[in-house]
Formats: C-alpha cells, structure tokens, sequence
C-alpha cells in the first residue's frame, strides 16, 4: 500500500518550498484516512475497528453514512449556537446547504416547509431579491440560496414565495456596465455575482436580453492563461470562479466561446493525484468543496462537448440549447423556453386520472403503470422485472394532472456500481477522497481530514459525489455500498435534476418579458 | 419578543427605540445571538430605519464589524457614514487594514477597500498594504485581486515584476505570483512582442530547471505557446524541453513536460509529429500520470484524429 502512494506523492525536486511542505502534510493525513480501502493491509481487528465505526459495511464496502448526516443536517435547522454569527449574513446559504444536502440523501422532509418557506420570506427585500437576514440588504449571494431553496422544496408555495418582478427589478439595478453584476447596491462587481444571477434569472423565467446584455463577453474576458477562470479578469484561475463562469457561459449558449480545451487541461489537472479530491487552485491543497466546483465544471463540459448542454440547462434555443441569445434578436419567450426532455426517460400515461397504478395496489409496477400521487415530487423503490431491485425515481411536475400539459418525468436506474464513468477526471478516486478523507466519522463532511466539518463542505460534497454518480450515465456510477447512491443534481443550478425540471415547468408559463416585469413592480408599488 | 423587555440601552443610544429583527415564527437556522450582538444589530437597525448618518452610528458599525466581519450591510451603512461625515478616509484605511489583517479572507473587507479608495483617489497605500497581507499568506486571492485592480485602476506597474520574483524566490510554486506575472505583461501598456515572450518562456525554463515537477512554471510557459499556437514561432523551447528529456534527471517521470512536448508536437501536425504526440500522450496514459487515464484517452483521440485526417487528405 504505501509503494502505491509512494508513486503519487509530491516531488520536491531536491527544492522544497511551503508550497511541498504543506503539500505533503496533506497527503500523509489523506494516506491515513484512505486505510481502509486497503482491507489486505488490514488486519482482522483494524477492519472490525472500520466496521463499528461505520467506515466499512459487513461485505468491506465503504459506506457512505447516511443517517450520521441526516442527523448532523437537521439539527442545523433549528438553533444555531452563538459561534454562527459569523454566518448571520448568509443565514439563506446554512438553509440551501442543509435542505439540497438532505434532498441529495433523499431524506427531506416537508414537516420543516412551512418554517423554511416564513423563515426566507423574512429575508425577502419589499424591492425585491433576498438578504443575509431579515432587515439586510437585498445581495445576489443569500438570494441565490433563498431561491434555490424555495424550489427545491417545489411546493406552490415555496413558489409563490419568490416576487418574481420585484427580484428582476432588483437584477436590473445591480447590472454593471461591465455586462456583470453588483453583488448588491454598492457591492462588488464579480463572476460570482454574475453567475448567481443568471442561474436564478434563467430558472424562474426572467432571464430577458436585458439582463444577458454583455455577460458572456465580461465572463470570457476572466478565462486566464492556465484554462479556468478567475473572479475578474486578470485573477487567478481559481475552482470556485471557474464554475460560476462556465456554468453562466452554459445557460447562455456560449460555453464554445470559452477556450475548451486549455479549460479541461486546468480542470483535470486541479484532480490530486493522491488525494483524488480537487484543488481550487494550481499548487494549493485538495478541498472537499472542488468536488462540485471543479467536478460540476467537468460535468458542464461534458455535456458542451456532446452537445447536450440544453439537458441541463432546460432552455431552448441558441446555437448549443442554451437560452436565446439577444444577439440573435430573438427575446426569449415561454413559447422558446421550453423544458428539455431528461435522459430517456419514460413519459407516464394511463390511470383514470392520467397517472398511474401503485405498486402497493398489488399489480406489478412497470414503466406504465406507476402511480403519480398528487404530491409535487417523490422517488420511490419498486421491484421490477427478473434482475432484482431497482430504483425508480419518478415526479409529478407541477401539481395538475390532465389535459393542461402535465409533464411528468421518470427515471429509471439500474443497480449501481462503480465504473469509471463518462466524464474527463478520475470518478473513482473522487468518489474515494469524498468518502474517506472528506466525511466525518461522527456526521457531516469536510474539507479535509483535520478540518472539521460544516455545513458548506457537506453541501458541495455530496453535490461532487451526485455529480460524479451520475452525470452523462444512465447507470450510476457508485463506489462502495450501493446505498451511497444519491438523487441525480443538476450540475448547473445545484438542486436536484428533478426539481429543477419542476421548477422550470412552473415557471415557463409566467410572463418573462422586461417591460411586463417592470411594470408588474410598478402596480405593486 | 419577551427578550427585549429587559434588554438594556445602549450607551449613548437612550434617545433611540432598538428596533429588534424581524424574525417570523419558529424560523429555521436562527443564530443564538449573544446579546452584545443583538443589542448592537437593534440599534443599528433603529440607525438605519432613521437613516441616521452619525458618529455614533459610523461606531456602532465598527462594534458589528468586529463581532461579524461578513455583515455586508454594516459595512454598507458604515460607508454611507463614513461619506456623509466627510471623514478622515486615511484613517479609515488604517482601521480596514487592522480588520484584514485578523480576517484577511473576507470579501467584505475588501471591497470596502475599493471603494474608499476610490472616493480618496489615491492608492498610493495599496500595494505595501496587499505586501503586508501577502506576508501572512502568499496566496490570498482578495489581496492579489485588490493589486491588480489597484494596478489597473492607478498605474504603478513599476518594481511588479521584481516583486513577483521575489516571491518565487521565496517559493517557485506560488501560483498567485505566476498569474500575477502574467498580469503585468499583459497589462502594463507595454507590447507583448516575439521577443518579450522568448523571455517569458526563458524564465519560466529557468524556474523549470530548478523544479521540473513544477506545474505553476509549466502553465506559464504553456499559456505562451497552446492557446497562440506559437511553437514555430519559438522553436527554443521544444529544443530546451528535448534537452530536458534526455539530460534532466526528474524528466522520466515528468508528466508536464512530456505534455508540452506532445502538444508541440501537435502544433506541428506533421504525420510524423503526430505520431511522435501520441506516443507521448500514451506514454503519460499509461506509465506517468495514469491517473488521469479518461483526460490522456481524449487527448489521444483528438491527436488520432488529426492524423487520420491528414493521411485521408
């Protein structure tokens, strides 16, 4: 075992700096973490000693440990201790964080919707967009998180809780001439920013040429020399940067306007050849988070690179699927702005009702006949057919069945098992690091070992581990104990695939045109 | 709320009602405030709802800051203040620096920084501020993203690049000041000319040759050659990075170099160098850097294609 990360440490080159020094403090902490997965190394005791403490199932698999997170996640929903003031701005990020993680684990609940959906009302500006707390100032950053919040809990009233006409109010007075965005009023102009507002503008359909004017351009300009990107242009190519770039250059149809190749060089390269975990940056250390960051990247130049962006992003149109361009002319309408088709799944049809037959009523549940109750979303286990268990995921997307357009959406997924998968970096390893360095033994996940565990690092995590299990696969890819598989994210807006698909559902049938968002907050007032 | 029945005034504040957040009912996440916190929040909020711009308000900024330095609307207020007061703004750097110094990875805290400056009009303290934050750590990104704007914004590129040599002399794998080079090449209103770039890649060769597996100095030189697709222009290096392979004694296992090579290589798309590419690239697949065996696939593929190309031409 220690011949195999022999091979993959650090070379000082006969010249080490902090840069090595620190470097190889990491990978001797990481190696120690990643004892198990060496069961022949092991002696018995050692891998009972793995086994109680949960590390490993009884078959030696590693385990992801679910109900650890669940529990660590939902005590973060009620009181938070003092030491949290550092974070009383961003009191909308610690609900998306803990909500979109326990989606991941298919462990939300509804009981806590009601207090969620009043508690991100409080931070909701009467001019529109959502502060860090009540009372703070509208910022693009806690309004990302509300909102993505607020629909992934996908009810109507989540829904019905965003003012959609004031936030656009909102988004056109923070737009800089740039082409980017302020975070808020008086704030600083940066990718980041950028980003958030275009991701939530094109989820909840108002994402006019208004808004689009000029941001590919600003974006493109913060590509650097190495291939990612940085905050502004001139900075440092950096994971976080790099997501937020691309992922808007995606929304917008233009991700071929980036340089492909020399970003999938930097992306790949950011993957620790020890660690298996990503770096944020060249010569820095592997953190758990770039298992989104950088992972999600990835995922997002797959989906360029085959065509196939307009999956994720959900909008129509432009030369890659991505939103109408204002170049064009076009201005994005409902009509243009029309869901994807997911995968290959299967569209539902049949029962009185339009929905289908339950598989508690005895008959054998098959594609067809699956039941879609009246709840906006659910996955359920069925057994199906000779080859033993699988997961069928299905969704109802917008609360009305019958003629009007119900679109409902299954998702169908075979055992899980590792395999390496179809994106560009190392999902195995990745997978590994998440497990083995990144979680913690008593719950929640981290950076990396000697860190502790928060919230943030939980999150992007498991959005890694989601992104690397199933992205581009219709057979997820699954390291260890297939229970370690977690719902599908979308790799562009960060909640999961089938609530953003609901949401887009939801929202394409709203009025999306600038003077009619304009005027709506004009009424109001 | 019961809380706010005992809660005691603020100091200097009586003539002031606080103003309590407006939580809703049983809220999720709610911060068990520690009450010097929440007073304080209370009458900032009172402040603000008055929009009083005051001494006393530019302070009760101050004490938030120092219990929370991410509260982006304190700073904001604090800002309003500070202008509306027309305050000593020289003095406020100072206070924004100590508030750096012991929280140098805020966001906050610098665009504070920005924009006080902006209204002072000189930056002539910024770049021995971001020096003093680039002692503590050598990659803080806020700070490099702060000179480069101060650069941008005022000029002032000279002693740039020494100071970027000197902090690779102190570590050859600061990324920061790699990009940072970069930056003041390209930005410094002088031409980037075949010749400046003969001497980028001479120095990064140079850094090379010191730490083969270096990867910062091998994206330096990269970003002159692969996106420009300048390696004819600059047949020095493929020569130099030869030399390296043959002579050097870290080079067998150096996946970087091998690299630069294929994609020189490449950029020469002869049927010859083509092969010579995908040799490399399977050498890297294969025995160096299997690791990343899906990202060489691709690379190979793309150099196979190119040459199935051009033997169907």
């Amino acid at each position: 075992m220690e011949e195999y990360y022999k091979r993959l440490e650090v070379q000082t080159d006969g010249c080490p700096t902090r840069t090595t020094v620190d470097q190889a403090e990491c990978e001797r902490t990481c190696t120690v973490s990643m004892l198990p997965l060496h069961m022949d190394d092991l002696s018995d005791q050692e891998v009972l000693e793995f086994q109680n403490r949960g590390i490993l199932n009884e078959s030696g698999d590693i385990v992801l440990m679910r109900a650890k997170h669940i529990a660590y996640l939902r005590k973060g929903l009620k009181v938070l201790p003092a030491g949290f003031v550092a974070l009383d701005a961003s009191r909308p990020w610690i609900i998306y964080w803990i909500t979109h993680s326990l989606d991941l684990l298919n462990a939300l609940r509804s009981d806590d919707d009601a207090a969620i959906i009043a508690t991100l009302a409080s931070c909701q500006q009467p001019t529109g967009g959502f502060g860090g707390g009540p009372q703070q100032l509208a910022h693009c950053a806690p309004t990302y998180a509300a909102v993505l919040t607020l629909l992934l809990l996908g009810t109507e009233a989540a829904y019905s809780a965003v003012d959609r006409s004031a936030l656009y109010r909102f988004f056109t007075s923070i737009k800089h001439p740039s082409g980017g965005f302020r975070m808020h009023e008086d704030g600083e102009v940066d990718v980041r920013g950028t980003y958030t507002v275009i991701s939530i503008a094109a989820l909840l359909n108002i994402l006019t040429p208004e808004l689009v004017q000029g941001v590919a351009e600003y974006v493109l300009a913060a590509q650097t020399y190495e291939g990612g990107f940085g905050g502004e242009p001139g900075n440092e190519a950096h994971g976080g940067y790099a997501f937020c770039a691309f992922a808007t250059l995606g929304i917008l149809g233009r991700a071929s306007d980036a340089r492909l190749d020399s970003l999938e060089w930097w992306l790949c390269h950011r993957q620790m050849r020890l660690e298996g975990g990503f770096q944020g940056r060249t010569n820095k250390l592997v953190d758990g988070c770039y298992s989104f960051w950088q992972g999600g990247t990835l995922a997002l130049l797959e989906y360029v690179r085959r065509g196939r962006i307009g999956e994720v992003t959900l909008l129509r149109g432009g030369k890659e699927g991505g939103a109408i361009r204002p170049e064009h002319g076009e201005s994005p309408e409902p009509g243009n702005f029309e869901l994807l088709k997911y995968h290959d799944n299967i569209m539902l049809e049949g029962g009185k009702e339009g929905g289908a037959i339950r598989p508690e009523h005895g008959e054998s549940p098959e594609p067809g006949n699956v039941i879609l109750p009246e709840v906006p979303c659910m996955l359920g286990e069925v057994k199906l057919g000779a080859d033993g268990s699988r997961r069928c995921y299905y969704v109802h997307a917008h609360g009305q069945m019958g003629a009007d357009g119900v679109t409902t959406f299954m998702h169908m997924v075979s055992p899980a098992g590792v395999h390496s998968g179809a994106l560009a970096y190392n999902q195995r390893d990745l997978q590994r690091y998440v497990l083995l360095c990144a979680q913690q033994p008593e719950g929640g996940l981290r950076d990396k070992p000697g860190k502790t565990r928060d919230f943030y690092h939980t999150c992007y995590n498991l959005s890694g581990l989601s992104v690397t299990q199933h992205c581009l696969t219709e057979t997820p890819s699954v390291l260890g104990d297939s229970a370690n598989e977690l719902l599908p994210t979308n790799p562009l807006y960060n909640i999961t695939e089938v609530k953003a698909a609901m949401a887009m559902a939801h929202f394409a049938k709203l009025p999306c045109e600038h003077d009619a968002l304009m005027q709506q907050q004009q009424q109001r007032q | 709320m019961a809380m706010y029945v005992d809660q005691q005034p603020l100091p200097g504040w009586e003539d002031v009602t606080p103003i309590p957040q407006a939580e809703c009912e049983n809220p999720v996440a709610r911060i068990a405030y520690a009450s010097d916190y929440e007073t304080a929040m209370d009458y900032f909020r009172a402040a603000q709802a008055s929009g009083e711009l005051s001494e006393r308000a530019l302070e009760l900024t101050a004490d938030i800051i120092d219990m929370n330095s991410a509260h982006y609307t304190a700073w904001q207020y604090r800002r309003r203040c500070l202008f509306a007061l027309n305050k000593d703004l020289a003095e406020e750097l100072s206070y924004v620096r100590d508030v750096a110094l012991s929280n140098p990875k805020n966001y906050q805290i610098w665009y504070h920084r920005r924009a006080v400056v902006e209204q002072l009009g000189d930056a002539s303290t910024e770049i021995p501020f971001v020096d003093e934050v680039l002692q503590l750590d050598a990659k803080n990104y806020h700070a490099w993203a702060h000179r480069q704007w101060a650069l941008k914004t005022y000029g002032g590129w000279e002693g740039e690049l020494e100071e970027t040599e000197a902090l690779l002399t102190a570590d050859l794998r600061n990324n920061s000041a790699w990009n940072h080079r970069w930056f003041v090449i390209h930005n410094a209103g002088v031409a980037v000319t075949a010749e400046a770039v003969a001497a980028e890649a001479e120095f990064a060769l140079r850094h090379i040759e010191r730490a083969v597996h270096n990867e910062s100095a091998w994206n330096y030189l990269r970003g002159y050659l692969v996106d420009g697709a300048s390696f004819d222009k600059h047949p020095q290096v493929k020569a130099h990075c030869q030399k390296l392979l043959a002579e050097h004694s870290g080079a067998a296992d150096c996946a970087h170099l091998h690299n630069l090579l294929a994609e020189a290589h490449e950029q020469e798309g002869t049927e010859e160098s083509l092969n010579t590419a995908i040799e490399l690239l399977q050498k890297l697949r294969n025995d160096i850097d299997p690791v990343r065996e899906k990202y060489w696939d691709r690379r190979i593929a793309r150099a196979t294609a190119k040459l199935e190309r051009l033997v169907c031409a």
